[in-house]
């Protein structure tokens, strides 16, 4: 089972505070695509409305081609994993997972079960008495067995080790290759994560920055290097994003496809040009209005 | 695609839990019971002493199920109207049972002792088992729906308007108090222009109906659209 995930110029106000305003964008089925955006930004709120935790003040949401907010055919197909706090919960491990599996049509018990050996999750030990990290393994392992077509973690690994972190990263791609899903992974750590991303999603005070392919999006940045002059000279008309200056030598990351005889002209200026990171786009570009 | 609905498997499991919780609410009722018994303190049968206890406690599991059931389900992509139709379901069922199961311990009693002369004529299973297992089921069920809609006042609007809540439910405990004649007689009666002691069972029946249905409307309508709190 496939769906899309569809949202249409969605404003979501909170009192008077405008949380989200106007977000459009599309989701196809089978991709995994990072929302990227600083605190604040409105990446939970905007996750929030696709689980149906709440409705938008304005625009729509169709999963499936269909509003699925209190929509039984879409919901159970709908997961959202976020930073939970479970410091009250008396259930045990086996518990939790067994509660998922009555209710996410397609859990799968045996993968479940050996996401808990590979997180060494204690089956019977009550979840207020995990550490954080162990919590977030636990909602990671329930996330990713309950296969749902829509997916969704919210900085879902908060309090995990590396290790632990690295191990959610490729259970995520080797059970997306088995199982294609939508999945939407929200997230600070974008040069930890950015190999993950099919799609990228920047939000910025709640307004979408951007939303672009992964490879696409790093094709388009660039840091240009050289003499001071010669730069400048360069990167007139181009988006520049953030300059920096030592001695005589300058580097300015600029956006904005680069034409391969562009390309060609800078190596003839001796110019270096480097590639420029997720993370570091995303700084610059969040930043670029302060 | 065809909506499963989820409504049976939320009733059966709120249910279910309710009960593990009820066993243990019972367990200490009995031991509180045998101790009375034993130092002669006890002056009624077993379902009379464990009625004022039993209600407490459903308004206590009424005031901790919505908001923590309410987030959990949704979290797991039941519909808010599945969520609260299991939720409805399993209460009177658990209350029934309570009523039962308490009450085939007083049958026992009965049959095998001589309890305590009764302490009030209300739940008098010589008069009526039927009648008094209705009254203890359906009081302590409103009970549960009074804590209920004070969960729900505080989960959608936190305070000061969950306050109104409050309230709301105290009004509705004071109504059923007023219909079976119970506890506030004596203290509230002398400020009412009526005599609790002559409303006839029919309309105490009716208007307790009639006050529940009226409550279990208001909190659907309360969480009908409600935003899920994410803790």
């Amino acid at each position: 089972m496939r769906l899309d995930v569809e949202v249409n110029g969605v404003t979501l106000k909170y009192g008077a505070f405008e949380a989200l305003h106007n977000i459009s964008f599309r989701l196809e089925s089978g991709k995994i695509c990072g929302l990227v955006g600083r605190n604040g930004a409105g990446k939970t709120s905007l996750l929030s409305l696709l689980a149906s935790f709440r409705e938008p003040t304005a625009g729509s949401i169709r999963i499936g081609g269909e509003d699925p907010f209190e929509n039984a055919r879409i919901m159970p197909h709908v997961t959202f994993v976020y930073a939970e706090d479970l410091r009250g919960e008396t259930e045990n491990v086996q518990g939790m997972l067994e509660a998922a599996k009555r209710y996410r049509p397609h859990f799968d018990s045996g993968y479940a079960e050996e996401l808990a050996q590979r997180f060494e999750l204690p089956m019977n030990k009550p979840v207020h008495e995990l550490s954080r990290g162990m919590q977030s393994a636990l909602n990671v392992t329930i996330g990713l067995a309950s296969r749902s077509p829509v997916t969704i973690f919210d900085e879902a690994y908060l309090g995990m080790d590396a290790p632990t972190r690295e191990l959610f990263y490729r259970e995520l791609l080797d059970d997306q290759a088995r199982h294609p899903r939508t999945v939407i992974l929200s997230t600070h750590l974008v040069s930890e994560m950015d190999y993950l991303f099919d799609e990228v999603i920047i939000l910025h005070k709640g307004k979408l920055v951007l939303h672009e392919g992964y490879e696409d999006l790093i094709g388009k940045g660039a840091s240009v290097t050289g003499p001071s002059k010669a730069v400048d000279e360069f990167v007139k008309g181009m988006k520049q994003l953030h300059a920096q200056q030592l001695g005589d030598t300058k580097s300015v990351v600029v956006y904005g496809k680069i034409a391969d005889e562009t390309r060609l002209a800078a190596r003839e200026r001796q110019l270096d040009i480097g590639p420029v990171s997720l993370q570091d786009l995303f700084i610059h570009l969040t930043s670029e209005e302060e | 695609m065809k909506a499963k609905s989820n409504i049976p498997k939320v009733a059966f499991d709120l249910f279910a839990l309710q009960l593990a919780w009820s066993f243990w609410f019972m367990v200490f009722v009995l031991l509180a019971y045998l101790v009375m018994l034993a130092i002669g303190s006890a002056h009624s049968d077993f379902l009379n002493f464990a009625y004022r206890p039993a209600k407490g406690y459903m308004l206590v599991i009424g005031i901790s199920s919505a908001s923590s059931f309410l987030t959990f389900y949704v979290k797991h992509g039941v519909t808010r109207r599945d969520c609260f139709a299991g939720s409805a379901i399993a209460s009177v069922l658990h209350a029934a049972t309570l009523a039962a199961i308490l009450g085939i311990g007083t049958g026992l009693q009965h049959l095998l002792f001589q309890p305590p002369s009764q302490a009030s004529a209300l739940l008098d299973v010589r008069e009526s088992w039927l009648s008094a297992l209705l009254i203890f089921g359906i009081n302590i069920l409103t009970y549960y729906v009074a804590g209920w809609l004070i969960s729900v006042g505080f989960y959608r609007n936190g305070w000061p308007l969950g306050i109104g809540f409050i309230a709301l439910a105290l009004l509705i405990v004071a109504a059923a108090n007023i219909f079976w004649e119970s506890d506030l007689q004596g203290r509230l009666s002398r400020l009412l222009p009526l005599d609790p002691s002559g409303i006839p069972p029919h309309i105490s029946y009716l208007g307790t109906i009639v006050m529940l249905g009226l409550a279990l409307a208001i909190i659907r309508l309360c969480t009908r659209r409600i935003v899920i709190r994410m803790k």
